[in-house]
């Protein structure tokens, strides 16, 4: 085979104090198909934000074709050299036809006539790999089905003046039926081979494998395995996945399991399950871990639960709290000092003849920066001047002071540091042997060891539950996927 | 003690400079400047009403706007005169139909805007000109006279310099002032201003403290339509014309954040008493009507800049 088309050289890429890859070496060679494979965070979307220009590394490099590609780098020269990309997230314009998002995507429809060329060529590839894709060139997208979208989103990519050298496709078939899906494998089998490459993401592993040359699986910023795309098996996918580099195998859940079993029930399944899907159960003063891949399904239920008084599935004793993991879309009140956005969930325990008492306010507040250690100039400073790690130290005080006998927590230490993980951590214990319940979503394997018990998701179902004693890495993998 | 600096940081100071240095040059070129700040303060007290309920609404978030509080004014009054009948016997009635008018309308507007999901601004634009219509079916787009109870009322200076009308609204405002920053409706609707998700998310009864919130605007309407028409010669189709920008300008203008979350009631009384003080002196300097209008933008404009409103576009 001829030279590698993409060679990384020891890439490393870091956002603040978390390392997203660290020293990962890989070669593309032309017309290969690369699958690329990992649980969520291993480091697959950024290495690939990498090689489009999206962002560049912290340390090391990557040639093209031989070439090295310095700083300057960026989508523009990527796209010139015939790299592009089809994400998860959509990037069509939706007020447009099919033929001028063609036209926004690839400037070099233009002049006369241009409408007819965009929509010949669109319509081209969208037969060869689609047929039967029902999409029209004067169609506007809106009216288009997501699945049609995701089709065009994919031809679009091919459907260029420019040659095309390398296609990210990242988990391109979450939209797609099982038909459609197979008629984009075929294709790339067909194309593959020829000049362009492929890097195929993908959480569905039986495609990965139904078309990759090749398998690279990541973990943790680094590259855990490397297998040829024939004989490769399922299993040992997830065990690459798995806790081969981690330090400490075997169960993840929490050592000492608690007998709860006499506790009250704060979270019950109402009546029974008609697609016989798995249900969780809360009792006082236990710890539940949501676990899967991401967006399968965690923060729907956190959201069903948190809307307790019309979930119909469950029976919920009384309101309960919540804690997003994303501070500032679900959890901060950006103009509000820290004492304010402390106090909103207890306004009747801070107030004299209904009106709030100011010193009441902050000395709920000032409880809270000493026990867990706020830092803050002063507590009547905005909100935003903290930290991330202190903001998030704000939502837990604001729903800890609360008397909601359950907490959700929906992968409430994203993007937090080591240390205030760790005083979450501390917080969570603590209250749940005073009797608080929490449901957990947790995008970190290593946190569902503070659980007593555990339910993995998958395809928004809940598809296997298991004591924390039993919930080992592997377990939890082999039901994710 | 706070430093010039944390004082002009204040974006409602802004509007009490404006109004000192409007007086100023009033002292100066009028010989009975007292008689032009009290006459200010009559009409002020229409526009700090107003103003309120209209920064309950703007304090809601981003497109939220009450734009139905002219012919809210109009109808309330025309309501209430109508059954007073220039009576005096009958102003409790009328005072409160008026007054329930007004809420029933700033209802209506919500209603719109949950279950038609509409914009609040075409919502209540679209229920303004339903009110309009109504007017002018029941109360044939004619003058209705006050009571002399009223019209007594709302002229009424204390210590023949004050109106009396001005220290209620003074106290209104002092009440609201206390509601939105240390009652439980208050801190909601500044959550729900600033962050709609977190708002919920903490339990909050978005929905609930939206409505309420239409329904004291046009309540505030209501009673400002009252008010006014007692203060002029009687209700009239007409009557509100002027506070469907004014209602907004004397929000902004005192410092609320027009994307909402924030809000400013100190300065909401400092530029009300500015904006008419500025039609006053205006008038004293016989410019007409044309000018007036280009000169009040300007300081619209002027006081909005110094302030230093950063619009949170979103």
């Amino acid at each position: 085979m001829a030279d590698a088309f993409v060679e990384v050289q020891g890439i490393s890429k870091s956002f603040g104090s978390s390392q997203a890859l660290s020293d990962v070496s890989l070669t593309i060679a032309p017309g290969e198909c690369l699958g690329l494979v990992g649980h969520n965070g291993a480091g697959k979307s950024t290495l690939m934000n990498v090689l489009c220009g999206i962002f560049p590394p912290t340390a090391g490099g990557f040639l093209l074709d031989g070439r090295p590609q310095g700083g300057e780098y960026d989508v523009r020269i990527a796209n010139s050299l015939g790299i592009r990309a089809v994400f998860q997230e959509l990037s069509l314009c939706l007020n447009l036809t099919v033929a001028e998002n063609m036209r926004v995507f690839h400037p070099e429809f233009r002049g006369w006539g241009w409408r007819k060329r965009a929509g010949d060529a669109i319509m081209t590839v969208l037969d060869e790999i689609f047929p039967g894709h029902g999409v029209r060139p004067n169609q506007r997208v809106e009216s288009l089905t997501l699945g049609q979208r995701q089709e065009l989103e994919i031809a679009k990519a091919f459907a260029s003046g420019k040659e095309l050298r390398l296609l990210v496709l990242d988990e391109p078939t979450s939209a797609l039926d099982y038909h459609n899906s197979l008629q984009l494998l075929n294709y790339i089998n067909r194309r593959k081979g020829g000049r362009i490459s492929f890097v195929y993401i993908s959480h569905m592993l039986d495609e990965v494998l139904a078309c990759a040359d090749r398998i690279v699986v990541m973990k943790d910023g680094r590259i855990s395995g490397e297998v040829k795309g024939a004989g490769a098996t399922r299993d040992h996918l997830i065990e690459l996945m798995g806790s081969k580099t981690s330090a400490a195998p075997g169960a993840l859940g929490n050592g000492n399991a608690r007998d709860l079993s006499d506790r009250p029930l704060v979270i019950a399944p109402k009546g029974k399950s008609e697609s016989g899907a798995g249900r969780v159960s809360l009792r006082e003063g236990e710890v539940v871990g949501l676990a899967g891949l991401a967006g399968h399904g965690q923060t729907d239920l956190l959201i069903d639960l948190f809307d307790w008084r019309r979930n119909p599935d469950y029976d919920i004793g009384g309101p309960l709290t919540f804690i997003p993991g994303d501070r500032q879309r679900d959890g901060n009140f950006p103009l509000w000092s820290i004492v304010n956005n402390i106090t909103i969930l207890v306004y009747p325990r801070v107030r004299r003849y209904r009106i709030i008492d100011l010193s009441l306010e902050r000395s709920v507040s000032g409880r809270w920066r000493d026990s867990i250690g706020i830092l803050a100039a002063s507590l009547t400073d905005n909100i935003l001047s903290l930290s991330g790690g202190n903001q998030q130290k704000v939502l837990f005080a604001r729903c800890l002071e609360s008397d909601a006998r359950a907490i959700l927590m929906d992968d409430p230490t994203r993007g937090v540091d080591v240390g205030t993980k760790e005083i979450i951590y501390r917080l969570i214990r603590e209250e749940s042997g005073r009797g608080r319940s929490f449901v957990w979503y947790t995008t970190e394997m290593d946190e569902l060891k503070h659980c007593d018990r555990v339910y993995v998701f998958r395809n928004g179902a809940i598809v296997a539950d298991m004591p924390g004693v039993e919930a080992t890495e592997e377990a939890i993998l082999r039901s994710s996927f | 003690m706070p430093t010039i600096k944390t004082l002009l940081a204040r974006k409602w100071l802004w509007s009490y400079l404006g109004a000192a240095a409007v007086f100023a040059v009033i002292a100066a070129v009028s010989a009975n400047s007292f008689a032009t700040l009290s006459a200010s303060i009559s009409f002020a007290t229409f526009y700090i009403l107003v103003g309120i309920g209209q920064m309950l609404v703007i304090t809601t978030g981003p497109g939220n706007i009450d734009l139905s509080i002219p012919n809210t004014i109009a109808f309330a009054a025309s309501l209430g005169f109508t059954l007073i009948n220039e009576s005096n016997a009958n102003i409790p009635y009328g005072v409160a139909a008026g007054i329930a008018g007004g809420g029933a309308i700033g209802l209506f507007n919500y209603l719109l805007i949950r279950f038609i999901l509409m914009p609040p601004m075409i919502a209540t634009l679209a229920s303004s000109l339903i009110v309009r219509s109504l007017s002018i079916i029941y109360f044939r787009g004619m003058q209705i006279k006050p009571p002399s109870g009223l019209s007594w009322f709302v002229s009424y200076r204390v210590g023949g310099y004050v109106p009396l009308v001005f220290l209620l609204a003074l106290a209104a405002a002092a009440v609201m002032q206390i509601v939105l920053t240390r009652a439980a409706y208050g801190r909601y609707i500044h959550a729900i201003g600033q962050n709609i998700k977190a708002a919920w998310l903490c339990g909050v009864d978005v929905k609930l403290y939206k409505m309420i919130t239409y329904v004291l605007s046009g309540v505030f309407a209501g009673v400002t339509g009252i008010l006014l028409a007692s203060f002029t010669s009687g209700a009239t189709l007409s009557m509100g014309d002027e506070y469907m920008l004014n209602s907004i300008a004397v929000v902004v203008m005192g410092g609320s954040s027009i994307a909402g979350g924030d809000s400013n009631v100190i300065g909401i009384v400092g530029s009300s008493v500015l904006l008419y003080l500025i039609v006053n002196l205006l008038n004293i300097l016989g410019m007409e009507a044309g000018l007036r209008y280009i000169f009040t933008g300007v300081v619209i404009i002027g006081i909005i800049f110094l302030s230093g409103e950063k619009m949170r576009w979103r």
